[in-house]
């Protein structure tokens, strides 16, 4: 499985659905559990919901429901954040098999469960931390971003047409920028799930450093395993949309009775758009591995290895 | 399992040929810049005839029949943008021998499953089915799915997509002045002839890619291999001071003189 060269955008695309599907079973078997965490919180939320709401119909005059919410809510949001790091810690799995493929030593699910449950809380902290720096990010690009819209719009006050374009390069250029460092910050759960037990925010430098010059091969290779597994949900949106479109017009002229099945069809296009994702989660998770191991062998060389009999040091 | 998908071919002459499946991920972008460039070349075409079309009719306007010109002027437009649709891919492949533009880019290449070069019949008849591998990607799936990775138009045209073997070009490895000398000893002192092909190959890389490498992690994979390539040769001390880059880079061309 050893690789010894940097690859080619196609070529870390295709590695990636090619691991994929080599433990295709193991992948979606890991990707459920880590889907159902993500799902609990919110599957626990209508029972919660249920307990606080009926009080206050009961009674009529008097209002226990806030009172009742505000009990629920801190252990709801102390389970939605365990849930959550139990989630990405099954995704993390499977990286961390598919980055075990591809370095030549690959692990069973077990033996590589036990080495990341310690890490856990790592990879939730690296994802916040991967979210504060977006947002901050984020944040300084919004005003630019309002900068470069205002001054044009006051300067071509008399030419509406050339502010407009102004503004809309703007706003194009915002989003590429924004991608930019979005592609810089793509790998950091790898490196955590292979790595260990550094702190989450160096590994967000680390992957800063490791992907310097990269980041716009990595834009490309997640636009191309985009459009690879565009057509799935292609195939939700084929029923759902129609549907939607088809019930909300029958509420619009006044059929009450279509709110129901407008309901029904959100409910199975959320159950049909988990599925998918259910089956494309571990696609993306391999296609990390394949880029971090890619920009590995690219930036420090992980791949250039002496035969296996002299890898011990030399006895001086 | 290999990281490539690969396929066995066998020639008219009974040669077994190996070749590396071109991948989902090639096959994707070249598709995506053929589309590009298609789309553009359709546009151009409407547009240029739309107006010739437009021009014509005003040299002509005292003819009487001027009604049967513009019924003309639909049909030829209809087979100048057939023609247009159908020749990209299929003049592409037959000319550059199974390669369209994306398929230059990425690479990649059309060939008969005996190994021959495609021409205009398989080319046409990757073409003709193009459209229905687009309807609901069914393509896409096959090619994801199938073991030779091969979509409607390929088992049609009994075709398939592999990838270019990288032509070896003479490494291009930027030396330090030094290094010269310490090779000249290097070689009548070290055995240099220990180094396998392999191990050279692995110094080559290193040398070529190192400058891409990030600072500190250069430097650890520098001095480690030099460290295990001393080892190799049967040195216990090296002659005289020398980062490890030196070293290696000695080493790279000592193996070479040696060989040659």
């Amino acid at each position: 499985m050893l690789n010894s060269s940097p690859m080619s955008v196609g070529n870390v695309v295709s590695a990636g659905f090619r691991l994929y599907r080599s433990r295709l079973k193991a992948y979606l078997g890991i990707s459920t559990r880590a889907t159902l965490w993500a799902m609990l919180p919110w599957a626990l939320l209508i029972p919660l919901l249920v307990v606080a709401f009926v009080p206050f119909a009961l009674s009529q005059g008097e209002n226990p429901t806030s009172l009742i919410l505000l009990l629920l809510i801190f252990p709801w949001v102390a389970l939605a954040i365990y849930c959550g790091a139990r989630s990405s810690l099954n995704s993390a799995l499977i990286a961390r098999l598919a980055y075990g493929e591809l370095s030549g030593q690959p692990e069973d699910s077990r033996t590589a469960f036990r080495q990341i449950r310690p890490r856990m809380w790592n990879l939730l902290l690296v994802h916040i931390a991967v979210g504060m720096v977006m947002f901050g990010i984020n944040f300084g690009l919004s005003i630019a971003q309002q900068f470069l819209i205002i001054l044009p719009a006051i300067a071509f006050r008399d030419a509406p047409a050339i502010a407009g374009i102004f503004a809309v390069v703007a706003y194009l250029g915002t989003l590429v920028v924004y991608f930019w460092f979005w592609a810089h910050f793509y790998i950091p759960e790898v490196a955590i799930a292979m790595e260990g037990d550094t702190n989450a925010f160096d590994m967000v430098g680390r992957s800063w450093n490791i992907s310097k010059g990269s980041a716009n091969r990595i834009l490309l290779i997640l636009s191309v395993a985009a459009l690879i597994t565009f057509p799935l949900y292609g195939l939700v949106a084929i029923p759902v949309l129609p549907a939607l479109v088809g019930t909300a017009s029958l509420i619009q002229v006044g059929d009450v009775s279509a709110i129901g099945w407008f309901l029904i069809a959100i409910g199975v296009g959320i159950l049909l758009l988990l599925l998918v994702n259910l089956f494309t989660l571990p696609f993306w998770q391999t296609l990390k591995a394949v880029v971090y191991y890619d920009l590995r062998t690219r930036r420090e060389g992980v791949d250039l290895k002496f035969r296996n009999s002299i890898t011990d040091e030399p006895r001086d | 399992m290999r990281l490539f998908n690969s396929v066995k071919v066998r020639t008219p002459e009974s040669v077994d040929l190996e070749f590396t499946l071109a991948g989902i991920g090639n096959r994707a972008i070249a598709l995506l810049i053929d589309y590009l460039l298609w789309g553009a070349l359709l546009v151009t075409v409407i547009v240029l005839w739309g107006l010739f079309a437009y021009n014509l009719p005003l040299y002509f306007r005292g003819l009487a029949n001027s009604e049967a010109l513009e019924t003309w002027l639909a049909a030829v437009a209809w087979l100048v943008y057939s023609a247009a649709y159908a020749s990209y891919f299929v003049g592409f492949e037959t000319l550059w021998q199974g390669q369209t533009p994306g398929k230059r880019y990425t690479k990649i290449r059309v060939i008969c499953e005996n190994g021959q070069p495609v021409g205009l019949a398989q080319a046409a008849l990757r073409s003709l089915l193009r459209p229905v591998d687009d309807f609901l990607s069914i393509g896409l799936l096959l090619i994801l799915f199938t073991k030779r990775e091969k979509r409607l138009g390929d088992w049609v045209a009994g075709t398939l997509v592999i990838q270019e073997e990288p032509a070896i070009v003479s490494a291009n490895v930027a030396l330090s002045a030094d290094a010269q000398p310490l090779a000249d000893q290097l070689g009548a002192t070290a055995n240099i002839s220990a180094l396998l092909p392999d191990d050279f190959a692995v110094i080559r890389s290193y040398l070529q890619r190192r400058t891409l490498m990030e600072p500190k992690a250069k430097a650890e994979l520098g001095l480690q291999l030099a460290r295990q390539a001393r080892t190799l040769i049967g040195l216990h001390e090296l002659p005289f001071d020398m980062t490890p880059d030196l070293f290696l880079e000695a080493m790279y061309l000592a193996y070479q003189q040696q060989s040659s």
